[in-house]
């Protein structure tokens, strides 16, 4: 709706202002990087509103600035052209739109571009302080995206996952603002991280913990996207599970009430 | 609009209850079509026929137990057939202070206060959850509900009217327990001063809306979503009850609250049912274009007259809304898709997981809607999540889609 406008898509785009400004001081190839994204997120976006009637949503811009961010400074285009229209088309569009599709689409855009490329450096992320990100970790969490209990999940998994398999990782690391932008936008966004609370924690876990697995094997942006991507597929699954045992909670807790 | 709101309590609209008939000539007063949704009516009166207040309208032709009767004493100067034998439209012009007597029953019996409610047209305000339909009076309830307490923003500060009616609140408070085989329980503010009455176990309930719905009570101490049958009932037909038994005589009034952003001076109002909504507000909007919601901000409707169960009249300032020109028609969707919003679901009636139902009731999945606690609810408790969402705005109706899953599974039951 366009009423969500403020309360949804600026601040996303707000808590991107801060990574964005830290990069343009530190990569020349930025700007031609974002026009490129964008536009053609922007692209897909009016060929479905046109075809299907999906409306432009502002998040588009959000996906678009997103992909730009994470990805090397010395991408080539058309390899960033194919991955972004896979990822945007297949992950969201011909779902119905943002709202309607069940994995993030920027994940799988990354995902695209590290699977079928490997002569690029698609898994490692650019260097960005921490502190460049922590505006995006507030702004979304007070504006009810990020959800706390995706957030919490996500640092139980690392925090576990870590100490069993390797406590040096959680030292401080250069890269440490681009993976928390990663893990608060693509890890825990709204739509795709599960659907109930205790869903939600047990995504995060299955997040964190599978991307510090995976970090032992490749680069820690590849880590975080293929553990976002496999643990947003069982989102649905955990999510059911969930609403079993609810209703049997409720169901006995009815019969408690009324008996009692 | 969309952070949350101050947790703190709804502000209720209390004061002294000023009388329609003081201020104004008595308008027309009517029943639409919209009012008598689902009813096959069975009409009792002839357009010209002079009416007493009390005296019966029409009938359900397949539930005998759901009347309408006059609101006030007049003449019926209107009564336009609708389709499929039903009736549109019904208005009455006011006149007179003819009243229909009724019997009281010395001894209170079931069938005996049954037979009085119908005979009044007051049993129409006994509502059954599951599905919210006038209570069956052949199916005792587990439980009965007295909702005695408001908290939708603007609404009537039960607590005070009830203090100005309390007579009749007690008579009819302590004439309902012969209706339940199960407990009666009395829902209350927590600042109320509760009348002690026989049979009836009085719960006082704090907190910011929803607390004041009869779908939360419900919940709290009796759920119905998984199997049983619970009677709500308001303070209003509490009091109305009380009238009947003191007087033997119809209360021709209802006590409305004006309220809202375009309101210059709120304020409570006793009007009859079926009174214009314009001539409630009469004299308290303030000097701008606007338009009158029977009900609250989230679950208002735009109706022309009075209706039972309506509590406020709200009053909004309207705007013009341009025709959206191609570029705007390319951004707004064809059908808004649901993201799922922490403050969103924090206003999710109790007891539900928010993002699954409404994700079952948009997909139209009865038999999931079903487990996740569907039949517990009713329009009124999924409205203010429901315009959280845009629901009342053009976006996805999630409380026609409830309304539409409950027809389902009552088609089933």
């Amino acid at each position: 709706m366009r009423a969500t406008i403020l309360r949804d898509d600026l601040t996303a785009l707000a808590g991107l202002a801060m990574p964005l400004a830290w990069l343009a001081a530190h990569d020349g190839w930025l700007l031609p990087r974002l026009v490129a994204s964008v536009g053609l997120v922007l692209c897909w976006q009016v060929v479905f509103a046109l075809a299907r009637g999906q409306g432009l949503a502002l998040h588009g811009l959000v996906s678009g600035l997103l992909v730009a961010i994470l990805v090397p400074p010395e991408a080539p285009f058309w390899q960033l052209v194919i991955g972004i229209s896979f990822g945007m088309v297949l992950g969201e569009a011909i779902f119905g739109g943002r709202g309607r599709n069940f994995v993030q689409p920027v994940v799988l855009v990354l995902a695209c571009l590290a699977f079928s490329f490997t002569d690029q450096p698609w898994r490692d992320p650019p260097e960005m302080p921490l502190a460049a990100a922590l505006p995006a970790l507030v702004l979304l969490v007070l504006s009810g995206q990020a959800r706390v209990t995706v957030l919490l999940g996500l640092a139980a998994g690392v925090a576990v996952a870590a100490l069993v398999i390797d406590p040096g990782l959680l030292a401080p690391s250069p890269v440490a603002g681009a993976l928390l932008l990663a893990l608060v936008y693509l890890s825990a966004d709204p739509v795709t991280s599960g659907a109930t609370d205790a869903g939600r924690v047990i995504c995060g876990l299955l997040t964190g913990g599978l991307a510090v697995l995976f970090t032992t094997a490749g680069g820690p942006l590849g880590a975080v996207v293929f553990a976002t991507l496999l643990a947003q597929v069982f989102a649905p699954l955990f999510d059911s599970m969930v609403v079993a045992v609810h209703v049997r909670l409720m169901r006995r807790r009815a019969a408690r009430l009324r008996n009692g | 609009m969309h952070f949350p709101r101050r947790s703190a309590e709804a502000e209720l609209t209390g004061g002294p209850i000023r009388d329609l008939a003081d201020d104004c000539a008595p308008g027309v007063l009517g029943i639409h079509g919209g009012d008598l949704a689902a009813l096959r009516p069975v009409v009792a009166v002839a357009e010209g026929q002079r009416v007493a207040a009390g005296q019966r309208l029409l009938s359900d032709r397949k539930r005998p137990w759901i009347t309408v009767v006059a609101p006030v004493s007049g003449r019926v100067s209107r009564l336009e057939p609708g389709p499929r034998r039903g009736v549109s439209a019904l208005e009455i012009e006011p006149a007179g202070d003819e009243a229909a007597g009724f019997d009281i029953p010395g001894v209170p019996t079931r069938e005996g206060l049954i037979r009085l409610m119908v005979e009044a047209g007051l049993w129409a305000g006994m509502r059954a959850r599951p599905f919210g339909r006038v209570a069956d009076p052949a199916r005792p309830p587990d439980a009965l509900f007295v909702t005695a307490m408001e908290s939708t923003p603007g609404a009537p500060d039960a607590s005070a009217v009830i203090g100005e009616f309390l007579e009749w609140f007690r008579l009819g408070l302590a004439a309902l327990p012969v209706l339940s085989d199960g407990p009666v329980w009395l829902c209350h503010a927590p600042g109320m001063a509760v009348a002690e009455v026989e049979g009836v176990t009085a719960r006082a309930f704090g907190g910011p809306h929803p607390a004041g719905l009869a779908g939360t009570h419900i919940h709290r101490l009796h759920p119905v979503a998984h199997g049983g049958m619970v009677w709500q009932i308001a303070w209003q037909e509490v009091i109305a009850l009380g009238c009947l038994l003191q007087t033997g005589r119809i209360w021709q009034r209802r006590v409305v609250s004006v309220w809202g952003p375009a309101v210059a001076s709120p304020g409570l109002v006793a009007a009859p049912l079926g009174a214009r909504l314009h001539d409630i507000a009469r004299g308290r909007l303030a000097d701008v274009p606007l338009r009158l919601l029977a009900g609250g901000l989230d679950a208002g409707l735009a109706l022309p007259y009075l209706r039972r169960s309506v509590v406020q009249v709200t009053a909004l300032p309207h705007r013009d809304v341009p025709r959206p020109g191609p570029l705007r028609r390319l951004m707004a969707p064809a059908r808004p898709a649901f993201i799922p919003n922490a403050w969103d679901e924090a206003a999710a009636p109790p007891g539900v997981l928010p993002v699954a139902l409404l994700r079952a009731l948009a997909s139209g999945d009865a038999g999931a809607a079903r487990d996740l606690g569907v039949l517990g609810l009713l329009e009124e408790d999924l409205a203010a999540l429901n315009a959280r969402l845009g629901g009342n705005r053009g976006g996805t109706d999630y409380t026609d889609l409830l309304r539409q899953t409950l027809n389902e599974l009552e088609a089933l039951a």
